[in-house]
This record gives C-alpha cells, structure tokens and sequence, in this order.
C-alpha cells in the first residue's frame, strides 16, 4: 500500500433492518450505503455531494465508528478501524475528528464555549494541569477567530457563525491529522459560509489535515476538495479529480446534479437536463443500476443486469455506468 | 419564520447584558407567584424556627383544658380533645408535613430522574425493561399502592414517607426520560462521546445539566401533591402515630369531634388548604419561567392578525387612497415592523417600500435577519402579535390599505387573492389531513361551488403542479410524500383560487438541487402562464437570476439596492450586495480565495446611526455613521442606499 493513502474505504456496507409485529422480524433492510470504496490521501480534501437520503451522513457516522459496519473495511493508515475494540477506538479519535452540521445543537447549551473547547484535553490527558490547558484553549480560540475573552460565555450568546467557529477549535484542539466535515456551512449565511471555509482552508494549510467533506452544495464542494464523488442512492457513482468532475462530468445523474445548481449568470442561461421524478426509497433500490428510473439514457441492460462496477474510464476518472 | 427565529437568536446573543427579564424578574411580574413565594417563606420560616418559638409543648396533655375554642387565655388557637395546645401542634404539625413532603419528593425525584436519564441515554433494551417496571408501579391505583406498601411496612411516618416516594418515581422518571431521549439524539452528546468521554460523563456532566429545568419543574408540582398524599395517609392513621403531630393526624383526630368543636379539624384543614396553594401557585410560577417554550413572555396564541399602532388603525373612509398606481398591484410605502421584547424594540422591518407590478416577478434577497421575511408577513398582518407590531406605513393593495384593515378583509385575501408559498412544507402541510383535503379546504373557504366540482379543481390543481397519479396522491398524507411533492403540493394550495399574487418564502430552500430546478421550472411556467405576481423571498442570487425580473436587496431592515435583476447581478453597485455575490463559490469560475464579508450583521435592536454595513464595509469612512443615509435613485427603476451613490462618486 502507498503510504500516501491516509484513509482507505473498501466496500463499505450499511444495512438497517426493518422490523415489524410482535417478535420484531426482519422484514427488509434500508440499503443505506451500499458498496462504497475510495481512498483518501494525507492532507488532500475529499469532497462528497449528494441528495438527501444517498448515504452520506450514514457514511460519517461509519467513517467515524459510531456505528458498527455491516460489511467491508475502513483501512487508517494501513489499519482496519472498523474491526477495533473500544480502547483503540477512544485512541484513534484523537486523530479523528469531526465537525458537525448544525452549531446549534451541536454545542452542549449548559456549558461555556471555553469548557467545550477544551473538554476533549481532559478526556485525553493531553496538557499536564488546567493551566497548560487553558493556554492552548486560548491559542486554538485565537487561531479560528474567537476573542479569547469569550472563554465564559455560553452558546446561545453566539450567532451561528461563531458556534461553528468554537465547533472547529473543539474538532482542531487535539490536532487530528483527519478531520470529517458534516455539512458544515449548510445552517450558515452566505456571507458567513465564506468565513467558515476560508478557516477550514487555512488550518488545512497550517496543519497539513485530511478533510473529509460533505456537502449538498455543489459549489462549496467545488471550492475547497481536490477529489470529488458524487453519491446516489448508497453508491458512489462518479468520482474524480474536482477540475475533471465539474468540466468533463460522465454519468447522467452528475450531469444532472451539476447543471441543476442555480448560478449566478444572466448573461448566458445553461441548458440544463432536469432530472424528473424523485429518489427511489432505500428500502427497496431499483435492480439494477440505482439511477435507472430517472436516467435519460436508460437501457434494457440498466435494468436488468447487477450493476455496473465503478470503473476507471480515464487517469483517475471512475464512473458507475454502462455507457462507458 | 426563520426571520423571527433569527431575532429570537439574536436577542439571546445579548441575553447577558439587556436582553428580557432576568428570571427572577420574570418570576416577580407574576404576582400570584410572589404571593405563592411569600406563603411557602411564611411557612418554612415559621416550621424552621419552631424550637425557638415561646410554644408549649405540643404533646404535653392536659386533660382540663381540653377543647377550649379558639382565643381561649394561654391558648390562642384553643386546644384540642386532650388539652394540648393547637397553634403549638399545628406549628410543629406544619413542620412535620412539610418536611416529609420535600424529603420524599428528593427521594422521588433523584430516583426518578436517575431512571429516567438512564433509559433515555441508553435507551434500546434498558429503557425498555426500567420503563417497563415503571408501567407496572403505574398500573396500581395510586393511593392504594402506597396503602399496600405502608401495610407492608408498617404504619410509621417514615414508612409514609417512603411509600409516598416510591409512589411517585413514575412521575419523575417519565417526565426525566422524555427531555433525555430527545437530548441524548443532539449532536452536543455525540460530540462527547467523539471526544471519547465516558458513558457516567456525559450522562452527569453534559445530559444532567440539560433535563434540571424539567427536574425542577417536575419537584415545584409535585411537592404539594406529596403533602397532600402524606396527609391523606396520616388521616387514614398510616402515617405519624400518636401523640406526633402532623396536619393530616390533626385532621383525623379533630374528625371524630366535629360537631363538639369544630375548630380541630378546620384548623389542620385550613393549614394544608392553604399550604398546599401556596406551593402550586409557586411551583406554576417556577414552572413558567424555567419552560423554554414561555422564554419570550407569555404562553399566547398569536392573534389572528399583527397588531398595527393605534395611530393606524383605519377608519373607513381614509382607508381609499386616492392616487392608486394603476401600475402596480401592491405598493408598500414605508413599512415599518418591530417586534417588542422585554425591553427592547427590534426593528426587523424599517422603512420598506417597493412595487409589484402585474406580472412580475420581484425578488427580495438577503441573509438570516435582514427582515425579508417579515416584510413578506406583514403583507397581510401574519407576522405573530405578540411580540410583531406594523409601526407606520402602508400597503396599497387595489386601492385599498391593508395596514389597518379589519381581520374579516384580510381573510378574505388570504389564500384567495394573495397567497403564501412557505419553506417548509412538512411542517406548514397540516400530518393530520390528505393533501387532497387540504387543497379542497382552501378551494372551500373562498369559493362557493359543489362538493363534486371542488374534488375536480382539486385534482386538476395536482395535475398542474405535475404530480403524477394526482387522484391516488391527493389521497396521501404528507409524510408520505417526498419533500419536492409536498412542495408541489404548497404551490397547489397557493394557486387554488387563482391569485393575484404569491408570495413565495424561500420556497426552495429545504429541497436537493435537482428537485430545486423541477419546483423553480415549475414555479415559472405556472408564473408566466397564468401571468401572476410573484414576491420570490431568497438568500440565493443563483435562484434570484433563474426567476426573478426585478429584485431589492436587504440589509438590517432596510432595503441597500433595488433595480432589474440583470442590472443588480452584473454591475452591484452597493458594497453589501458586491460582496453578497462574491461570497459564493461559482461553480464556472476558477477557485479563488473566496471573498468573505468580515464580522456579523448588527442585531436589529442596537442599530448604529446611519449606515448598518459600515462596520463591515471596504469603503467606509466616518460620515458613513453620522447620518442616515437615504435611497438614491441613479437610474429609472434603480435604486442605491449608499454614501458614494448619492454624492455622485460612482
């Protein structure tokens, strides 16, 4: 294995059951991630975009072990995470964080910014007293924008923007070399979302950090990774260098996805390929390939047969689909 | 809505310093509570210092002073059937009654709530068993459950107490668990376990904080319950035995001589009467302020329509404006809407006014707070009241002023002529209705036609919105749709009674991508069409150019720039709305450095003089903030509120 590969997910699978009646039987499972594989590289940002519902928060939270895989391995520099007990778990989230969506629920509301911020210190022992601690709360505090002297205030003193700073020291303090992003400027302003990236941008440069970043919004997702995959209905099904991807996009539904997004251009209005329909319910996936009720080019062969493997069309260009 | 919520946001940001009432003051305005307060002081000061009072000794006998009435010499209260002193007693009895009360009720609540966070943290498996055994202690009838434990113990007035405890776990443990399991699902306790805190951590140190206000509560309620329940046993000669006194042995005692002298048992009874009000009154007074959900005030329901200054209120006659523009269907002439907070006034709508004309479609744009919303409320007097109030202004609508008009005119606008298309359909779609019913009602309420007819509008309004199989969906309920469908279904409702004009609160928002391009293809078609007024409220320029002809753009209350869509995009000319566009990442454009605006919007209550971007502006300077500044018109149908624009400088 390269050494360069920081994270390497292999054929991640994620099954919810469906239990029903009296004696809780299985009736069915959500196919909630469905065969995801992908690798990382240190200090890159992946980028992943998808619709409400593909797997992508499930994705995290598998990412993260917070919840245990149904199949496949999830490889960190070079060790299977997804098969570790408890205790290696609570060491590995040192090097593993993560940023969460919503800064308001997100921040315990009984307790001051100062104390969220260094509660992972205490947890982890890093730092010898409270005093060596509080010197490296008001270091991170300075370098995401806070004024050290909010150390005792208390989250709801705060807008958005400020909670999701705090969020970020919270995430940085123990230094990760991997940090997962959950939607992180989705809750915020425009004008604040800026913000927020620029000081994701600048820790990445200052500390060499892996981003693992999620995002509807295809636009931020463009801004900040050097990798971007599309996700749809559980699977990856287009995944490439962000230049490639948002240039040259191969598979129908990333076709769609990219030229949906509203743009602010009155000079040329694009041609856009309105997908019709909605997504297909995870519960029961169509047959075949996942996209085949609302894609434009769908074959007999779509339908029919398994699905198409993620294949690799061009240098590090991979797409899930017949046509190529 | 979110306009609301982010003042709600903004006022707690200075809930330090001048925001509202303090609890305390909160609790004071409400003088049943202060009179609550000063009878349960009244009664814990008097229990406290009982040995210290001059009083006889309330078990000592004598037999030849026995049943003195009241205001008898030595005997202010009288005495009771064996001589002993009853104001002694009854002082000595509070202090026994009152302070099993709380005992048992500490008991009951810290084993309740240790259930109850339990099975709500962990839930699964362990919640089900000690929920479980909770139902069970649940099923007995009450009283006789703690009758059956003091018979199994013993009669005593510490097995009273305890019976009285157990009893009342369920309580604790119900209310506790379900404040936990909607706690313990918050990202705040994921992060913990992130960090990697233990399981007894976080359940003491980031959960218990969160349920005490619900703990407290629970124990303001039930401490008078519980007197009343350890007096009910003590009656009934389970509780304190002879010659202990306690209010309800009191009462049981003085039962047998009622008619000989009524004064034993009325006194004991009185004592608990009025105990036991003074800790409800309190208890719901503690409950009021501690209740998240009555931070803001008073539980009220908003009134039907937003309060307007006396001073506009209409009265008929001046309510024609004579110069109706015959080019516009709506003119809104300096709206002002402010919301009253504790003490503080937030000016979410200051000095709006603006044009639809017919056929258009205006976009108003700006962020969290800008007052978009609200100004989009106000047009037919939906902004809650209170705390919303229409300080000044009009809204000229077919030559008729809304502001002011009766409840019964707006009604009959609402949903009809002029209609809402909200962000969120799930929560403004009523889950107990279908669709179709729901589509129906609106069609009901405005037209008066046929049951068979209205079920064919209805289905054909399904269609229109391009809803496939509209006769079986309009039978779904609307969490069985997805969000795109139920969105399709709001526009429906909207276009029930064929409007004049929507009013579209950023109707896309909540929705994917893909699905946002079917609802904004969709809302243009149906647009042009039928050759509606559209009002497109949005923090997107992306959306803004897709849909809109004309838009303004919002800042703090005030419009900053207004002018055709195109012109607006390409050529900004306020500072705010340059960098508004710049701020987002463009999916066509090479990636940069983003742009983003420095610092935070100002809280609409604190406003500086002059102009509210200044703080964050490039090219402010000292005159900025030393007088208002006014909307300039640089071109026909263009207009720029800045210092630069209307000194001539660009």
């Amino acid at each position: 294995m390269e050494p360069d590969n920081h994270l390497v997910v292999k054929n991640v699978v994620k099954h919810y059951p469906i239990r029903k009646g009296l004696f809780s039987k299985i009736v069915g499972n959500v196919h909630a991630v469905d065969g995801v594989s992908f690798q990382i590289d240190r200090g890159k940002t992946f980028g992943l975009v998808g619709e409400s519902g593909c797997g992508k928060s499930t994705l995290a939270r598998l990412l993260m072990s917070l919840e245990p895989l149904s199949g496949g391995q999830i490889l960190y520099k070079g060790q299977d995470i997804s098969r570790f007990s408890k205790k290696h778990i609570f060491e590995i989230r040192r090097k593993m964080q993560l940023i969460f969506q919503d800064p308001y629920s997100s921040l315990n509301p009984r307790k001051s910014i100062g104390h969220s911020i260094e509660a992972p210190l205490v947890t982890h022992g890093i730092a010898a007293n409270r005093k060596e601690r509080r010197e490296l709360v008001t270091q991170m505090m300075d370098e995401v924008g806070l004024d050290v002297e909010q150390f005792k205030r208390y989250p709801h003193e705060f807008s958005g923007g400020q909670r999701q700073r705090v969020c970020i020291a919270r995430a940085m303090i123990l230094e990760p070399e991997f940090v997962l992003c959950d939607e992180p400027v989705s809750a915020l302003d425009v004008s604040i979302q800026a913000q927020v990236i620029n000081l994701l941008c600048n820790l990445q440069k200052k500390r060499n950090v892996t981003y693992f970043f999620i995002s509807h919004d295809l636009n931020v997702v463009k801004h900040i990774s050097d990798v971007v995959a599309v996700m749809y209905l559980g699977r990856i099904v287009e995944l490439a260098p962000k230049n490639v991807l948002y240039k040259r996009p191969l598979h129908p539904y990333s076709q769609a996805l990219i030229s949906s997004a509203p743009e602010v251009n009155l000079k040329q209005k694009k041609k856009r390929t309105v997908l019709t329909g909605d997504v297909p319910s995870p519960i029961d996936p169509p047959k075949g390939c996942h996209f085949c009720t609302r894609c434009r080019y769908v074959e007999k062969k779509c339908t029919n047969e398994p699905s198409p493997e993620l294949i690799e069309v061009e240098h590090n260009h991979f797409v899930r689909c017949w046509l190529y | 809505m979110s306009e609301q919520l982010t003042i709600e946001t903004h006022s707690k940001k200075k809930a330090g310093k001048t925001y509202g009432l303090s609890s305390w003051q909160r609790l004071r305005r409400n003088h049943l509570t202060v009179v609550g307060l000063g009878i349960v002081s009244l009664f814990c000061l008097i229990s406290l210092l009982a040995p210290l009072l001059p009083l006889p000794d309330p078990d000592a006998t004598n037999l030849a002073q026995r049943l003195l009435p009241p205001l008898s010499p030595g005997h202010f209260l009288g005495t009771d059937q064996l001589g002993r002193d009853m104001l002694s007693r009854l002082i000595w009895g509070t202090r026994v009654s009152l302070s099993v009360g709380i005992i048992a009720t500490l008991i009951a609540s810290v084993v309740g709530s240790l259930f109850g966070i339990i099975a709500g943290y962990y839930g699964g498996r362990l919640d089900n068993l000690l929920m479980r055994s909770i139902d069970m202690l649940m099923a007995f009838p009450y009283m006789l459950l703690a009758l059956a434990i003091v018979a199994a113990l013993g009669p005593g007035l510490m097995n009273a107490l305890f019976a009285i405890a157990i009893v009342n776990i369920p309580f604790f443990a119900r209310n506790v668990r379900g404040v936990a399991v909607s706690q313990a699902r918050s990202d705040y306790i994921e992060a913990a376990r992130l960090n990697g805190q233990s399981d007894s951590n976080i359940l003491f140190t980031e959960l218990l904080p969160n349920v005490m206000p619900v703990i407290i509560i629970t124990i303001s309620t039930t401490v008078g319950w519980m007197i009343l329940e350890t007096a009910g046993l003590s009656f009934l000669g389970l509780g304190a035995q002879p010659p202990q006194a306690d209010l309800g042995s009191m009462l049981g005692e003085g039962r047998k001589m009622i008619i000989t002298a009524p004064h034993e048992a009325t006194l004991p009874g009185l004592v608990i009467l009025i105990l036991v009000i003074g800790i409800n009154l309190l208890g719901d007074g503690l409950r009021d302020v501690l209740d998240p959900r009555l931070k803001s005030g008073t539980l009220v329901r908003p009134k039907a329509r937003t309060a307007v200054d006396p001073a506009l209120e209409a009265k008929p006659e001046e309510k024609q404006i004579t110069a109706g523009n015959k080019e516009s269907v709506l003119r809104v002439n300096e709206l002002r809407t402010y919301f009253n907070m504790g003490n503080e006034i937030y000016k979410a709508v200051n000095n709006v006014s603006f044009n639809l004309i017919p056929g258009e479609s205006l976009g108003i744009v700006g962020e969290s707070g800008s007052g978009k919303s609200v100004t989009a409320l106000s047009l037919m007097g939906l902004v809650a009241t209170p705390p919303g109030i229409i300080k000044s202004g009009s809204i000229c609508y077919n030559g008729k002023n809304l502001v002011g008009a009766s409840l019964e005119t707006l009604q009959k606008l609402r949903g009809n002529r002029i209609t809402y298309v909200f962000q969120d359909p799930l929560t403004t779609l009523n889950p107990l209705l279908t669709v179709g019913d729901q589509i129906a009602e609106t069609l009901k309420r405005h037209q008066t036609c046929s049951g068979r007819k209205i079920k064919d509008r209805m289905i054909e309004l399904l269609k229109q919105v391009q809803i496939p199989n509209a006769e079986d969906r309009a039978k779904a309920y609307p969490h069985e749709l997805s969000g795109g469908m139920r969105q399709r279904v709001g526009i429906a409702m909207a276009l029930a009674n064929d409007p004049e004009i929507i009013i579209a609160d950023e109707p896309t928002t909540a929705l994917d991508v893909t699905i946002q391009a079917q609802v904004l293809g969709l809302i243009n078609n149906l647009r042009k069409e039928r050759g509606l007024s559209l009002l497109f409220i949005t923090h997107d320029f992306g959306v803004v150019s897709e849909v809109c002809d004309r838009v303004m753009v919002m800042y703090a209350g005030k419009v900053v720039e207004a002018g055709t869509a195109q012109a607006v995009i390409n050529s900004p000319l306020h500072p705010y709305t340059r960098r508004l566009i710049d701020c987002v990442p463009r999916l066509g454009k090479p990636d940069k450095v983003i742009h983003a605006i420095k610092g935070l919007a100002p809280a609409v209550n604190d406003l500086p003089e002059g102009c509210a971007f200044a703080d964050r502006c490039d090219y402010a300077r000292a005159e900025c903030q030393q007088q208002q500044i006014t909307i300039t018109e640089t071109e026909p149908g263009r207009s720029v509120r800045c210092i630069r624009v209307s000194k001539g400088e660009i």
